[in-house]
Parts: C-alpha cells; sequence; structure tokens
C-alpha cells in the first residue's frame, strides 16, 4: 500500500452552519488522506458530521453551510481554489462519484434508467451516444442487474431497492471515477441486500483501483469493508487507523463505549455498555474535549483545555490518556450475563396467533385484473408470559402487517389472533389497551407534536378515566423515573427532544397502564447505536422488574440476540422457522434463516458461528436483489 | 420551564432547545409581510369596535344642504366634513368607518361558518376514506362547478337580504379551500404512528379526531380563515354592488361603491375612498395570512 500513490488528502476541513441559535461548527478541522484503491470508513452516530464531511468534499452542502479547508487536493490538484461551475464541470461526477443514502429518491422517476446513466458522460466526457450505451450495459451487467440491456429502457419505479442501489452504482462507475463517496449507501436496505451491495462495491473497488470513502453509522459494515477507519464525533475526528486495530483495539474512550453499545452474537447476550447523554449541539468555539460531557474517564482538565492528538505513526487519536493507561482501564462493556432464566410454558399463552391469513387484492393499473398479494399467508405461534418473542424478517416478509392485526389495528382475513385466550378483535378496545402496547419505530411521528411530553405519557389515563390532574402527574413523574427521563423534560415538545430520549417517551406512555405485552415493532432501528443499547438495557430492565413479556419485530439478528428468548423467522408472509433463539441462529435449519445469518455483516473478526447442516451449503446466495412483494 | 440552573452548560442541552412557540415567535418578529398584515388588520378591527367614537358625525344623518361635498384637499371641501358627503349629505368618514363594522362581521362570521363546514368535511373526509370521502368529494365537485356569485344572488333573493342572511350565504358558499386542505392533511396525520398509538391505547374515533387530528390542523387553518376573511369581504362587496347584498342606508363599502358609481366621473372620491378601504382590509388578510403559513410552517414539517 505504502507505494501508492496519495489520490485524496484533506486538511483542517471547516464546515460552519449559522444557525438562528449561533455558529455551530459541525465540522472542525478534519484531515486525512486516502492512497489509490484505498477505502476510508467514516464512522459516527447521528449529529458527528460525517455526511457534512462528505457533503463538504462533493459542495453539496445546504446553503447556510459555509466550507473552509487548510488544503483539498484530488490527484495533486487543488480543489479549493477551484470555482463551483468548475468543479461541477471537471470534478463531481468525473473524478469523484457519489452513491447517496436513499435508492427510492436518487434516481429520477420521470427518466429512463439508459438516459440517466449515459447523460453525464455524453455530455462531458465527449463519448459517443452507442459507447456510452455499450459501457452502460456492461457496467449493469457487471453489478448484477438481470438483463442490462433490457433495463435500459426501464424506469426506476420498475426496480426494487436493491436493483436502484446498483443502477446507482453503476452509474457512479460510467464516468471511471478515481474516488467513490458513498453515504450510507445500504442504510436503507435489507441485510441480505446489503450484504450483497457491500460485497460488489468491495469487488469493484479492487477490479476498477478506485478509492472509497464509505460514510456510516454501522460499525460491522465498516468492518466487513474499508482499510482504515476515521471515528467521529462532535465534528472532529477523535481516532483514526487500520480498521482492524481499531476495532479489536479501541483507545479512545468514545470508540471504546461505541463498540461496547454493539450486540455481538459471538457470546451469550451481556448488558451492552452504553455511553450515557446524547450527542450535544456545540455552539460557538469549543476549547475543551468535545467528548467530555459523555466520558466516563473525564478528567478536569477535559473541560478546560483541548486533548491532545496521540499519534504513532500508525494511528492517532485525541486524549489525554496514555495508551498504557487507556489499556489499564476496565473495560467498557460489563460482563454481565442478561438472558432471561428459562421461561415455563405450560398454560394459557399470553398472545397466540392462529393460521393467521391477510390477503391485500393490487391493481397494477386502471384495466388491469387485481391481484391478490398473500401477506401473511398461515402464521401461528403463541407467546407465553415473561418470554420475549422476536419475528425477525425483511421488508415485505408481512411482520409489520402482522403486528397490526396482533394490536387489533387490522384484521385477520382467515384465523384469527387470541390475547389471554380471547379473540382479539372482539376484545373491548380500552380493555385490550391494558394488556398489550404497542411501541412504535419512529419516535419521529409516534408522538403527536402538538402535545407536551406529560400530556403525551398521561394520555392512556386520560382515555380510560382514571385518576384526576394531580395523580396523574404523580403517576408520569414516577413512569418517568422508571424509564429514565429527567423530570424537568415534562413541559417539552416533542421536537425539542432526541430520537432516544422521544423513545423512552414512547415507552413511558406504553407502561403506564402497567400492561403485560408489549409489541415493538423496530423499537431501535431508527436510532444510533448508542442510543440502542440504551433503549435494549431499557427494555431488559424493565423485564426483569415487573415481568413485561415482549413481542419484538426487527430485522435486526443481533438485536434478536440481544434480547430475545424465542424467536420466529418470516418469509413471504409466512413463518419459515420457529424456536429457541440459540437453536435457530446456531443451528438454523430452513435455507432462507441461513441466507439472513450469513448476510449479517461480520464484526470484530470472529464471525458469528453458524454450524453448518451439511458442508456446502452455506455459500452465500445472490439470488434477484428483490425479497418479498415491495 | 424557566431556565433556572446555568450550571449544566452541556447537560441542559437536551431541554434548552427553544420550544417551537418562541420559535415561531422568533419568526414572526422577523417577518414584516405578517407585521405589516397584522397591523392593519388589527387597526381596522379598532377602528370597527369602537366606531361610535371615533365617528365624527352620525353615519345616518342626513344634511341637504351639504350633499357631494368633496373631501378636504379639494377645492370646497371643508374641515367638518374631512373626507366629503354623499348624494344625501351623510358624512362619509364616519359611512366608511360603520362600514368597517359590516365588512370585518361579515369577514369573520362567513369564514367562521366556512371553517365548520369545511373543517368537519375535510377531517372525515380525510381520516375515514371510502364511500365518506366519494360523497364529500362529490359535494365539494358540485360546489366548485356552481357559480358563486349567481348562486349568491339567487339565495339572497329568495331568503330577502340581511345582514345575517349574506353572511349566512356566503359562508355556506366559501368551504373548500378549508376542506382541500384539512382532508389532504388529516389523511397524512392518519397514517403517523401517533394515531396508531392513540388507538392501541383504546382511544375512540371521537376521541382520535378531536385530540390527535385536529390540534395537528390548526396552523393550517388559522391560514385559509385569513384568506377567506378576505374573499368573504370581497363576496360582500359584490354582492351589495349588485344590490342584493346590504341593504341602504346600512353603511357597507360595497354598497357605498354602487351608491357612488352614478357620479364616477364627477366625484370619483365617492367609489376611490370605499375601494382604497375595502382594498387596505383584504391586503391585510392576505399579508396576515402568507405570513401566518411562513411563521408556522416550519414547525409543521415535524
Amino acid at each position: 500500500m505504502s507505494e501508492a500513490r496519495t489520490i485524496l488528502s484533506v486538511e483542517d476541513l471547516e464546515v460552519i452552519l449559522d444557525t438562528p441559535a449561533g455558529q455551530l461548527k459541525a465540522v472542525r478541522g478534519t484531515s486525512f488522506d486516502l492512497k489509490a484503491g484505498e477505502a476510508i470508513g467514516i464512522v459516527g452516530e447521528s449529529g458527528s458530521g460525517k455526511s457534512m464531511t462528505a457533503l463538504a468534499l462533493m459542495r453539496l452542502l445546504p446553503r447556510i453551510a459555509r466550507t473552509r479547508a487548510g488544503s483539498i487536493t484530488l490527484d495533486d490538484r487543488s480543489l479549493v481554489a477551484l470555482s463551483d461551475g468548475e468543479f461541477a464541470r471537471s470534478i463531481s461526477g468525473r473524478k469523484i462519484s457519489m452513491i447517496f443514502q436513499e435508492p427510492m429518491t436518487s434516481l429520477n422517476p420521470v427518466y429512463t434508467i439508459g438516459r440517466q446513466m449515459t447523460e453525464t458522460v455524453v455530455r462531458f466526457s465527449g463519448l459517443s451516444r452507442s459507447a456510452a450505451r455499450k459501457r452502460a450495459i456492461e457496467l449493469l451487467d457487471r453489478v448484477r442487474i438481470p438483463d442490462p440491456a433490457g433495463r435500459m429502457h426501464q424506469y426506476p419505479h420498475q426496480l426494487s431497492g436493491g436493483q436502484r442501489q446498483r443502477v446507482m452504482i453503476a452509474m457512479a462507475l460510467m464516468s471511471e471515477p478515481e474516488l467513490i463517496v458513498a453515504d450510507e449507501p445500504t442504510t436503507a436496505l435489507d441485510v441480505t441486500v446489503q450484504a450483497q451491495i457491500m460485497e460488489l462495491l468491495a469487488e469493484l473497488r479492487r477490479e476498477f483501483g478506485m478509492a472509497m470513502m464509505l460514510i456510516t453509522h454501522d460499525l460491522a459494515v465498516v468492518a466487513a469493508t474499508v482499510d482504515k477507519v476515521a471515528v467521529m464525533y462532535g465534528g472532529e475526528v477523535v481516532e483514526s487507523g487500520p480498521c482492524r486495530d481499531i476495532l479489536t483495539e479501541p483507545r479512545h474512550p468514545y470508540t471504546r463505549g461505541l463498540l461496547a453499545c454493539v450486540p455481538k452474537m459471538d457470546h451469550a447476550p451481556t448488558r451492552l455498555g452504553a455511553i450515557p447523554g446524547i450527542v450535544p449541539a456545540l455552539l460557538g468555539n469549543v476549547d475543551y474535549c468535545v467528548f467530555s460531557s459523555r466520558c466516563a474517564q473525564v478528567r478536569p482538565q477535559c473541560r478546560t483545555a483541548k486533548p491532545p492528538v496521540r499519534d504513532d505513526g500508525h494511528r492517532s487519536y485525541k486524549c489525554i490518556l496514555s495508551t498504557a493507561e487507556i489499556n489499564a482501564l476496565p473495560a467498557a462493556q460489563p460482563d454481565e450475563a442478561i438472558r432471561a432464566s428459562k421461561i415455563e410454558r405450560g398454560g394459557q399463552p399470553l398472545l397466540e396467533a392462529r393460521n393467521v391469513h391477510k390477503v391485500y387484492q393490487v391493481k397494477r393499473g386502471l384495466f388491469s385484473r387485481r391481484t391478490a398479494l398473500h401477506a401473511l399467508d398461515d402464521v401461528s405461534f403463541a407467546i407465553h408470559p415473561g418470554e420475549t418473542f422476536a419475528l425477525v424478517g425483511e421488508s415485505g416478509s408481512g411482520k409489520s402487517t402482522l403486528a397490526r392485526i396482533l394490536l387489533g389495528l387490522e384484521t385477520a382475513d382467515k384465523g384469527e389472533a387470541r390475547l389471554s385466550g380471547r379473540i382479539v378483535s372482539r376484545v373491548d378496545p380500552r380493555e385490550r389497551a391494558r394488556l398489550m402496547q404497542p411501541i412504535f419505530q419512529d419516535p419521529y411521528s409516534s408522538l403527536n407534536p402538538r402535545h407536551t411530553i406529560a400530556r403525551i405519557i398521561a394520555r392512556p389515563l386520560e382515555i380510560h378515566d382514571i385518576g384526576d390532574a394531580t395523580s396523574r402527574r404523580k403517576a408520569v413523574a414516577s413512569v418517568m423515573e422508571r424509564v429514565g427521563l429527567p423530570e424537568r423534560v415534562m413541559n417539552n415538545y416533542p421536537s425539542q427532544m432526541s430520537g432516544g430520549q422521544r423513545q423512552r417517551v414512547a415507552i413511558a406512555r406504553a407502561l403506564i397502564m402497567k400492561p403485560a405485552l408489549l409489541v415493538c415493532d423496530e423499537p431501535t432501528s431508527a436510532l444510533d447505536v448508542s442510543v440502542q443499547a440504551q433503549i435494549l438495557n431499557l427494555m431488559t430492565d424493565l423485564q426483569r422488574d415487573l415481568g413485561l413479556t415482549y413481542l419484538l419485530i426487527t430485522h435486526n439478528i443481533a438485536v434478536v440476540h440481544q434480547v430475545a428468548t424465542r424467536v420466529a423467522v418470516m418469509n413471504k408472509g409466512q413463518i419459515v422457522e420457529v424456536g429457541e433463539v440459540d437453536q435457530v441462529l446456531r443451528r438454523p435449519r430452513h435455507d432462507y434463516t441461513r441466507l439472513l445469518l450469513s448476510s449479517v455483516p461480520e464484526f470484530d473478526n470472529s464471525p458469528f458461528q453458524v454450524e453448518p447442516l451439511h458442508s456446502g451449503s452455506r455459500e452465500r446466495s445472490t439470488v434477484g436483489g428483490r425479497v418479498g412483494p415491495s | 420551564m424557566s431556565i433556572t440552573s446555568s450550571s449544566h452548560t452541556i447537560a441542559s442541552n437536551e431541554a434548552g432547545a427553544p420550544s417551537p412557540r418562541s420559535l415561531m415567535v422568533q419568526r414572526a418578529r422577523g417577518h414584516l409581510g405578517f407585521i405589516a398584515g397584522a397591523a392593519i388588520v388589527l387597526t381596522l378591527i379598532l377602528v370597527a369596535l369602537f366606531a361610535p367614537l371615533l365617528a365624527p358625525h352620525d353615519p345616518f344623518a342626513q344634511s341637504l344642504a351639504n350633499r357631494l361635498l368633496p373631501p378636504v384637499w379639494e377645492d370646497g371641501g371643508r374641515w367638518e366634513y374631512l373626507l366629503g358627503t354623499d348624494q344625501v349629505g351623510r358624512d362619509y368618514l364616519s359611512r366608511l368607518i360603520y362600514g368597517a363594522r359590516v365588512s370585518l362581521m361579515i369577514g369573520f362570521g362567513a369564514a367562521m361558518i366556512g371553517m365548520v363546514i369545511g373543517v368537519a368535511l375535510g377531517i372525515c373526509a380525510g381520516y375515514f376514506g371510502g364511500w365518506v370521502d366519494h360523497v364529500v368529494s362529490f359535494f365539494l365537485t358540485a360546489q366548485l362547478a356552481l357559480p358563486g356569485i349567481l348562486l349568491a344572488m339567487a339565495l339572497v333573493f329568495i331568503i330577502g337580504p340581511s345582514l345575517w342572511v349574506v353572511i349566512g350565504i356566503i359562508g355556506v358558499l366559501h368551504w373548500t379551500y378549508f376542506l382541500v386542505v384539512t382532508r389532504s392533511a388529516t389523511q397524512r396525520l392518519k397514517s403517523q404512528d401517533f394515531v396508531a398509538a392513540a388507538s392501541a391505547m383504546g382511544a375512540s374515533r371521537w376521541q382520535i379526531l378531536r385530540t390527535e387530528i385536529l390540534p395537528n390542523l390548526t396552523n393550517q387553518i388559522i391560514v385559509i380563515f385569513t384568506f377567506e376573511l378576505g374573499i368573504s369581504i370581497l363576496a360582500e362587496s359584490a354582492l351589495s354592488f349588485l344590490g342584493v347584498g346590504i341593504q341602504p342606508p346600512t353603511p357597507s363599502w360595497g354598497l357605498m361603491i354602487a351608491e357612488g358609481k352614478q357620479a364616477l366621473f364627477f366625484r370619483p372620491w365617492l367609489v376611490i375612498l370605499p375601494g382604497a378601504f375595502l382594498f387596505l382590509l383584504v391586503i391585510g388578510a392576505n399579508l396576515l395570512g402568507d405570513g401566518l403559513r411562513d411563521v408556522t410552517s416550519p414547525e409543521g414539517r415535524n
């Protein structure tokens, strides 16, 4: 690697946002460089400035943002002095290509794939139309789009999400860029598709010798894909170095904390090490350590002076603690086993699905015939008191439809859902509410933006006419304490709260009626890793203290491993496998379960062990990008 | 929510974010159109409320000796009658001041009636969908296909003109904007998780509509209300001008324009003055509505 030339060198990059509350430096003094063919992962939680770094490089920042940089050189050419027009003509899309997060919105819906792919190179690279077309078809074939010539005439809506992201990648490769900037390229995709896309990117990078900048919040994705990592926090790179070293032996307290937050599957689940607090908004000048407000190892001088950069030529980090001092610290993740003891499964199940069917009539056009879409096909399972039952599947597998039926928000076409032995749809809604409460995925839409936090949490009491104003307020205060919300946020509106706090509010609202069962639909997938850890720990605590039963619906296998006792795997509306977590995750029986497990990004150099059923069956399947009806 | 402890400079970040309301006030302060519109509308409301104190003369008192006096800045104008007099010698300024009462009553009354009809139908259509939506949409199409002024004229003619009839008829004919906006906003809100959460709590449909959906519509409703205010005032003027609105001798700006039109060539102020007041009020209402939309919408996004 050392003889390779340096493609990109960024020095002292700053992005400044002028907000009504004051000047906010979203990126402060970031420096890194990248050699030809090398991949760097920029990792951080939301608000860390990682996307701003990429956007600043591509000059795609919103208008309120200003960029300042010591120097940015691409292939020995300084980019700082270039005007926006020159940059757009000669760099953007030609030397540097970008892949965006949302494949659903990053292609223009009114133009064909072919036109979108060839337009830029025909206009700017002087390629002839037919040559551009030929290259586009080649590249579509290269990113494994079936029937590439036919796809050229199709429109984006005719492709699945995974296919669109492949088209985006092929499009980014059209002008043979030297650098690809990928901003969360797989976050919006299913895990099996994610695995295929990441593999494809790595392969193409080797083949074309491009450098890549991968922006992501997912440490496991980084582990499998890049050579070196820069960990960002509060707009600063707090630690950087070779990927393996950082992930196995992190030095900065933030990196250590972050890694301890990730549920790992290589040993029995232990309590996650959560970083307390939230990412602060750092307004104005920061002449202290950006992580000091959340750091477990904080010293008085961290709050008064910037920490030194400790660089051993190989890797570097910003902290007052020396490597030896850090190595002497206790592990960031407590070694506290949390898997609940065996659940007695005699007696009546708390929640039960019996041969549930749900069929949607889909009409694909005004005059076409209706086709039946089997969202749920003969689904049965039983959840017993005290257990955490996980329902795993990818988008379109029917798991959310099932949740809505179980909650009584929709009705099954055939079969029935039973709550404590009674059919859910026939139980009085208010009585049902006392037994079962939902937690939704998106904490931004699950709270009414016009109500205060206290009102939101007390709402169930209002609806059920329980208590008076004082007793309600007391109940709210006690349940807020239970879920770890400070009392001072009572009169806040949801827009004043962070994602993790909102999810705590949603949990508090669900708990105030003291239900027996919580139905959690992707409760942490909209949250950052460190916040996910806080919420998962909270769920574990609540189960231990209150004897709650959970139905956990998720696509995240690691979360299942962390909290569930039993798991059911769903695919295309059917439950393909159900059993104890250890049983299903270690010794899967069904092919789809194997595919799902093998797609989970491998983390920490300790691949998740799946015992082969018979040798040769663990090949990673690359059947089409489409999973289930979408 | 007062900021009492300053020791938590960093920790207070979680609670220290400005509330939606204070952000709105901040935006309103910097919005020129909003300030101008609010100032105009407020001034005219005050004028209407305190008309008896402000008007120099009785608006109904005729003085045939002082017919068609020009405003004070023209030749022959008198300080006693600042804006001159009309065909039967009534003080024009006093009539304009009292006219503000009629215009504002019609504006607010009619917009209120339109709001009740439109919002009720819109929420039901948006929330229940299905056949309710079809029926409401049919009403909407029918209403949009009807020539408004013609229908209003016919109705006033049948029922007989009076202030309350005019308010009622204009209101009943101006609910379409309310319906269209609340319907689509409700459709969007309905699919949000907090509505599903409320129904999982056992809330009835009525409770969901009232406590979860309606508070989220207030911004849009206020904005449309101000626009409809202006439109209703214009509609009343049109009806009065055509002779089927407010009946003489009640002072109404539209009626004053109609009465002045025979003398338009030689006594243009008879038309220009009420026209200018009308213009001022309507533009004030529109500026206010525009401003309100700008001031409230950033919060509406989350």
